[in-house]
């Protein structure tokens, strides 16, 4: 019996330890927020989305269920460095939290992407995509229970209207991989 | 208690044993590698649920019953020599039996399958081109409750190199 009170304080406490030894995702974010060898951009969707008054009630509905774009790159100046940092994320985005959806890669240049959550109530998104010359870049779309097949009917109708899409903010960022 | 710690280590091994033996590919210098979970075809199966035509439908049904698609392919001779290597032993350790092999253009490629519930249904596929020279070297694993009349569809809609001999299965 007393044996057994130890295995479960151990493992209570190997629990605890693991856990902060963790780091999150979103850790990850706050703490390179602080380097500016990073370029940080953070996105809540009133910024992009259109005027809400010129959508229906079930564009409303996924427009809401988007909470914030989050970008973060690293544009490639030093190796060891971005060797060290695509291993964190890897180990982070490793973990039980996030699905992985699928991953592509060649040679030089990979991408993966996560999710949480279930599949038709997601969370979180996550594209981690990394270029051996250029940098990596991890780009989170943040919400609550995000559904895909909503959001797609969602796009096809947006397209008749993407003009009222400001996606100015992105060419910035998006210039780090040219 | 002793047999619960000794079920419990077990079955960690078995499950770190299991671990897909290819993965090792997916980080290698000079591989091409292209891998889809099945979390990926559930949000398929369920991006056109509302779809009315019966093609649409079956191909639905095809790609929910996928568990996952993983390629790999390379032009390397060392890396093409682990993935053979790697695929022999795969195919030994998994007990799988040979479907097919074809000879084309100086390319030997080999179809491998582990039965499933039916004759017509395997719960794994593989395939691996054997390249020469500048050909690709290319494994081809897909698992799940393949229906092997359906592999040609599956081999049209991820299109990667080497994809394309996949559509022989589809003569027997």
């Amino acid at each position: 019996m007393k044996f057994l009170k130890f295995l479960v304080l151990v493992l209570g406490l190997s629990g605890l330890t693991s856990c902060n030894n963790e780091q999150s995702l979103q850790e990850y974010y706050v703490d390179s927020k602080e380097n500016d060898a990073f370029i940080m951009l953070d996105v809540p969707t009133s910024l992009i989305a259109p005027a809400t008054d010129k959508l229906s009630a079930d564009q409303k509905k996924v427009v809401n269920s988007v909470k914030k774009v989050n970008l973060l790159a690293y544009s490639l100046k030093d190796t060891s460095f971005y060797n060290k940092e695509t291993a964190k994320l890897k180990k982070i985005l490793k973990s039980d939290h996030y699905d992985e959806l699928m991953k592509l890669g060649n040679s030089e240049q990979r991408m993966r992407i996560f999710i949480k959550g279930d599949e038709d109530a997601i969370d979180e998104v996550v594209v981690f995509a990394q270029d051996e010359t250029k940098g990596f870049l991890v780009a989170r779309v943040l919400g609550d229970n995000m559904n895909v097949a909503d959001m797609v009917r969602f796009a096809e109708t947006m397209d008749t209207s993407s003009a009222t899409l400001n996606t100015g903010g992105f060419e910035g960022i998006m210039d780090v991989f040219k | 208690m002793n047999k619960l710690v000794i079920t419990i280590l077990l079955v960690s091994v078995s499950l770190t044993g299991f671990s897909q033996s290819f993965e090792k590919f997916e980080d290698m210098k000079d591989v091409t590698a292209m891998v889809i979970n099945q979390k990926m075809f559930k949000l398929l199966g369920k991006m056109d649920l509302d779809s009315k035509d019966p093609e649409m439908k079956n191909y639905i049904n095809m790609v929910n019953s996928l568990k996952d698609i993983q390629v790999y392919t390379t032009k390397n001779p060392s890396a093409a020599s682990m993935m053979k290597s790697e695929f022999n032993a795969y195919k030994g350790a998994q007990k799988l039996e040979q479907l097919m092999r074809v000879k084309d253009d100086g390319k030997n490629v080999n179809f491998y399958y582990k039965p499933g519930k039916s004759d017509d249904f395997v719960s794994e596929f593989l395939m691996f081109l054997n390249g020469a020279g500048d050909e690709d070297t290319v494994i081809i694993k897909i698992t799940g409750d393949i229906d092997l009349k359906e592999i040609g569809k599956i081999a049209s809609s991820i299109n990667f190199e080497g994809s394309e001999e996949l559509k022989n299965v589809k003569v027997n």
